[in-house]
């Protein structure tokens, strides 16, 4: 199964099967055209709602990341190529990045505060 | 057709709801949650017309509740205390039962006291406790009703029932089934609702869409950075600890981000509460 979910974290679980899409797209586990689970089918062998599931799938059009025909079922969209090249290349900067912080001598956990604390401000800037 | 599953509107009785207010949509799995003693059986005693409101009205699928016994062909309920019949045998419960809804699923019946291991030439009293809720639970769903109410339809399960159980109640709700059950199981929530519906002492202290309810409210630490600070009523209740203080926001982010702007607080982390912190903050503010 694609999906894994963990409905105790405060994160609503429509979020996680999204992020999990995303994921599976940008490192090339999901391909455009695959076919996702059915609603249904997702939901009972989770064991979850499939309003739940429902709410995931439309998002997940409505963010261009799959299709929805009717009656076939759920797909992966198009990707534009510029995505996946963009995340692959984000990936070496990232790389980079992570060696050099190490260099400086700081452990996993102050470089994960960093880069968390560095993207909260950016997105409250990008707000104002 | 379009009115929710469920709408209660001060709902009064000298025992349990006082003044409970709350609505249910249709199609939803909305688990009902609440301390002991908080009202949740009564609720929905009168809710089947099992027990009188003395104030306050209750509407199920439209219908005033206790107003008519049609209501039965379109919603289903499983008590906490299984009410089979002493004499029977578990076969005979479930033709007895069969024989009064036209409706009834025979395949789905087939299903389930092969999955259920039902053993059906067994006296029902003689059932073992969570085999008693997979029958009541089997009478119930192969109706086909609209509306299936339950009280506590795991208590007591092993870990494989309540499974059995769930996934039951996933498929009915893939089936356009509203399914509304009391419970004191958060997880159990979390895994399969959509909608919730929180009571203490008799009265609503939070219902909606879990996820809206989860993605509003977050646990939030703050650093106070000066000194001559006054904690906005927005905060109060929240633990001080020297210059931090914690505590739960039902509001999302920005909202109180905006209230604390140029306050001398600063928010230091906001995270997405778990069902189980915002249910303890509920019965501790509300």
């Amino acid at each position: 199964m694609l999906f894994r979910v963990n409905p105790q974290s405060g994160v609503p679980i429509y979020l996680q099967l999204i992020d999990q899409v995303r994921h599976a797209v940008e490192i090339g586990a999901l391909r455009p055209g695959d076919q996702l689970p059915g609603i249904r089918k997702v939901a009972e062998e989770l064991v979850m709602n499939p309003n739940t599931v429902a709410k995931a799938y439309r998002e997940m059009e409505h963010a261009g990341l799959i299709a929805l025909r009717h009656g076939a079922g759920a797909f992966v969209a198009d990707t534009p190529a510029r995505g996946q090249q963009a995340v692959r290349k984000g990936r070496a900067v990232v790389h980079r990045a992570v060696a050099a912080l190490r260099d400086l001598g700081l452990d996993e956990g102050a470089i994960r505060r960093l880069v968390e604390s560095e993207l909260a401000e950016t997105e409250q800037e990008a707000r104002r | 057709m379009n009115g929710p599953a469920l709408d209660v509107r001060g709902l009064s009785k000298s025992y349990g709801p006082r003044g409970l207010t709350f609505t249910v949509p249709r199609g939803v799995i909305s688990g009902l949650l609440g301390p002991n003693g908080s009202g949740k059986t009564t609720t929905l005693r009168i809710l089947m017309g099992l027990a009188h409101a003395q104030g306050g009205s209750a509407e199920v699928l439209g219908v005033p509740a206790g107003s008519s016994h049609e209501i039965f062909r379109r919603v289903a309920f499983v008590p906490e205390v299984k009410d089979l019949y002493p004499f029977a045998r578990a076969g005979e419960m479930i033709r007895l039962t069969r024989g009064f809804f036209p409706n009834w699923d025979h395949e789905l019946e087939k299903r389930l006291v092969d999955a259920f291991a039902i053993p059906l030439r067994m006296r029902c009293p003689k059932l073992s406790k969570g085999t008693k809720a997979k029958l009541a639970l089997l009478l119930a769903v192969c109706r086909r009703v609209e509306l299936l109410v339950l009280d506590e339809p795991t208590e007591g399960l092993d870990p494989l029932a309540i499974e059995e159980t769930l996934r039951l109640l996933v498929e009915q709700a893939g089936h356009g089934v509203t399914v509304f059950f009391a419970t004191h199981q958060l997880p159990e929530v979390e895994q399969i609702a959509d909608h919730v519906v929180m009571i203490k002492d008799g009265t609503c202290v939070a219902a909606g869409d879990l996820d809206d309810l989860k993605s509003r409210y977050r646990r939030v630490r703050c650093v106070i950075e000066t000194s001559d600070v006054e904690v906005p009523a927005a905060m109060a209740g929240w633990r001080r600890d020297g210059r931090f203080l914690s505590g739960f926001s039902a509001d999302d982010g920005d909202t109180l981000g905006r209230q604390l702007a140029g306050s001398g607080i600063a928010v230091l982390e906001s995270e997405p509460a778990t069902l189980k912190e915002i249910f303890f903050d509920r019965m501790e503010q509300a």
